[in-house]
């Protein structure tokens, strides 16, 4: 559904942040995109929403060329960013000014979002504070029903409770149809909604696997000292040290953190450790 | 599929709805306080002279509505300038031609119109008030003549120049734009001065003894035409179509 | 080697299916929640929430009515208890010995503890 081929970008000459970049995503899915700060997560979710274009390369969104911006493909997407200014008007102006654009726009699911967000419609969207207006964002994001759906860090400014309503209403929300992508370092707000794990270092992607075969080819846990077989990834923790080691034979919880650490330290060992 | 992409009527009306609501307050502020001025400068001359005196009025009413109207052609495309909001508005889906046309059209037609039915309307309440206290003669002001229909003629084309700039420019997009009419206009008066001093250099003057009468109907006719031509016909189509490659290119 | 590792997601979903089973809060050719109503209580992906069901499934402790829903096994009720039976043994009961042969209870000490809370 989403494919990038063999992009290029840097936003100066000689300063290339991805280079020969190649991703595809499938729909039915939450991604996770991870990465360190400045690994270029929200750079990517703009090339791949036609808001910055490839030096070289493309982004495909159902094999249609995102950079020419043409109504079919932005029918089809709807970005979530992490920095934002909203008009100031009221919700409903807002949603009378944007949602006729988006075909498959559904006016009750919005209400039924806004209402588990707890966001009444009787201010100007200027007047919210911010995590209400990224919680508006998420629920009108949603209600479009577009394919592809990129949140950039969503769970930012979010309160406790509000996290909690993210997940529910992404689990709600999500269909066999859509692609999402949700681009954090919040690693465990988001842990239990995704399905795949995609972690980009230094402008590449050293990382995509699912969940699943995560869970199966490899063992997260607890171990008394790294001398025992099969350890990829130790690190310290209080009583022990936590370990990624290659699958013991039965399903483990998957750490993201520890993976993402582990990950960052050497993604070959991982990485072969799952293909194995 | 594919029927998406052409050209829609509804998406070009939601378009125009979008920008005037987001815009609607600073045009009414403008357009109060313009009509504040002039009503209060009416009132001053019909003291001052006990006239009513329509064509000045009208004249100081048409230079607002040019002035104005340039300002908020180099206003049209501030959302873009803020990456925070301007992505918003490159992901509509709309195309680019429809994104264009709708801000040019309300900046263009559809102001040149309003404006110039606002400022008789604005004219007939002076009027009035200056009759009511004044007991100064009723005039009233029909923008819809010849020369009316020239003034806004003008205006389409100079406010093209004006639409690249709001494209091109992030900010002060007005002022940017006048310094670089200026430098242009100061540009091609040297160049034309230089060809002029090269191929006349010999005569202080042009007149029909020193011209062959071919070489006189170059002057007067025909480089005027040319003008004419290029004025009437080109700058407009010329400064749009570079518009809409410039949204086109545009990233945030 | 010395090792403690956590229960996956879609595990303690399903042993949160067995519990409300073995509890007969959840009876033979009952319909139990569907896969995205348990996916929003549970705040999880649905792919995850139908691991478990697919896993329960696999163990003949619910079935699959097409285009209905999923309900309890005739035969849920004794492979549920059979899963949990093994996985106690197989899981908990090592760490459990571990713990009273560090703590020196003795199995006698253990049936009167038993008795007294039974």
């Amino acid at each position: 559904m989403v494919k990038i081929e063999n992009l290029n970008f840097g936003y100066r000459k000689n300063q290339e942040l991805f280079r020969e970049l190649n991703l595809e995503l499938q729909s039915g899915n939450i991604y996770g995109l991870f990465g360190m700060n400045g690994a270029g997560k929200t750079t990517l979710l703009k090339l791949m929403s036609g808001l910055l274009f490839p030096k070289s390369g493309e982004c495909l969104i159902f094999e249609k060329n995102v950079s020419t911006r043409l109504p079919e493909i932005m029918a089809n997407i709807y970005v979530i960013p992490e920095e934002f200014v909203l008009p100031p008007v009221s919700i409903k102006t807002f949603v009378e000014m944007n949602a006729p654009f988006y075909p498959r726009f559904e006016h009750t699911m919005l209400q039924k979002y806004l209402q588990e967000f707890e966001i009444s419609n009787d201010k100007k969207l200027t007047a919210y504070s911010y995590g209400q207006k990224k919680k508006f964002l998420i629920a009108f994001g949603l209600a479009t029903q577009t394919n592809v759906l990129l949140m950039d860090e969503p769970t930012n400014g979010l309160d406790i409770p509000s996290k909690s309503q993210f997940r529910r209403i992404m689990a709600a929300a999500s269909t066999e149809e859509q692609c999402i992508i949700i681009s954090t370092h919040q690693v465990r707000d988001l842990a239990s909604i995704i399905d795949h794990v995609i972690i980009l270092e230094n402008g590449s992607i050293i990382f995509k696997e699912s969940l699943m075969d995560i869970s199966t080819k490899l063992t997260f846990g607890k171990v008394k000292d790294n001398t025992s077989e099969g350890i990829l990834y130790a690190e310290e923790v209080l009583g022990g040290k936590a370990a990624i080691l290659k699958s013991t034979g039965h399903d483990t919880a998957v750490d993201l953190e520890l993976l993402f650490n582990g990950v960052i330290k050497n993604s070959e060992i991982i990485n072969n450790a799952i293909k194995s | 599929m594919e029927k998406i992409n052409q050209f829609s009527i509804q998406r070009l009306f939601l378009l125009i709805k979008r920008h005037s609501i987001m815009n609607m307050k600073t045009w009414l502020i403008g357009f109060g306080a313009l009509s504040g001025v002039i009503i209060v400068s009416a009132l001053l001359q019909s003291f001052a002279t006990g006239n009513f005196n329509i064509e000045s009025l009208s004249a100081t009413g048409i230079s607002f509505i040019f002035i104005a109207g340039y300002l908020i052609t180099s206003m049209a495309y501030n959302e873009i300038h803020t990456p925070a909001r301007g992505q918003f508005y490159l992901i509509l889906p709309a195309t680019t031609f429809e994104k264009l046309l709708s801000h040019w059209l309300l900046t263009s037609i559809v102001y040149v119109l309003v404006a110039h039915a606002l400022l008789s309307l604005v004219l007939i309440v002076a009027g009035l008030l200056s009759a009511l206290i004044f007991s100064t003669s009723m005039d009233f002001y029909n923008p819809f003549t010849e020369a009316g229909f020239k003034n806004m003629g003008v205006y389409l084309v100079t406010q093209s120049v004006f639409f690249l700039g709001a494209l091109y420019f992030r900010k002060n997009n007005m002022l940017k734009t006048l310094l670089s009419i200026f430098v242009i206009i100061v540009a091609l008066g040297t160049i034309a001065g230089l060809f002029g001093w090269i191929i006349l250099g010999e005569f202080n003057q042009i007149n029909e003894e020193n011209l062959p009468p071919q070489g006189l109907e170059l002057f007067t006719v025909i480089i005027p035409d040319i003008a004419k031509i290029l004025f009437w016909g080109l700058t407009a189509p010329f400064f749009l179509i570079v518009s809409y490659f410039k949204l086109k290119e545009r990233e945030v | 080697m010395e090792f403690i590792e956590n229960q996956p997601i879609y595990m303690q979903i399903a042993d949160n299916f067995c519990e409300n089973i073995l509890l007969e809060k959840w009876k033979a050719n009952e319909r139990i929640p569907s896969v995205r109503d348990i996916a929003v209580t549970m705040e999880v992906n649905p792919n995850t929430a139908m691991r478990a069901f697919v896993y329960l499934q696999e163990k003949d402790i619910i079935y699959n009515k097409r285009g209905i829903g999923y309900f309890v096994a005739e035969e849920g009720y004794q492979k549920a208890l059979e899963l949990k039976r093994e996985e106690f043994i197989q899981r908990d009961l090592p760490v459990l010995m571990k713990t009273m042969k560090l703590l020196d209870i003795s199995c006698n000490e253990m049936e009167a503890l038993y008795n007294e809370n039974a």
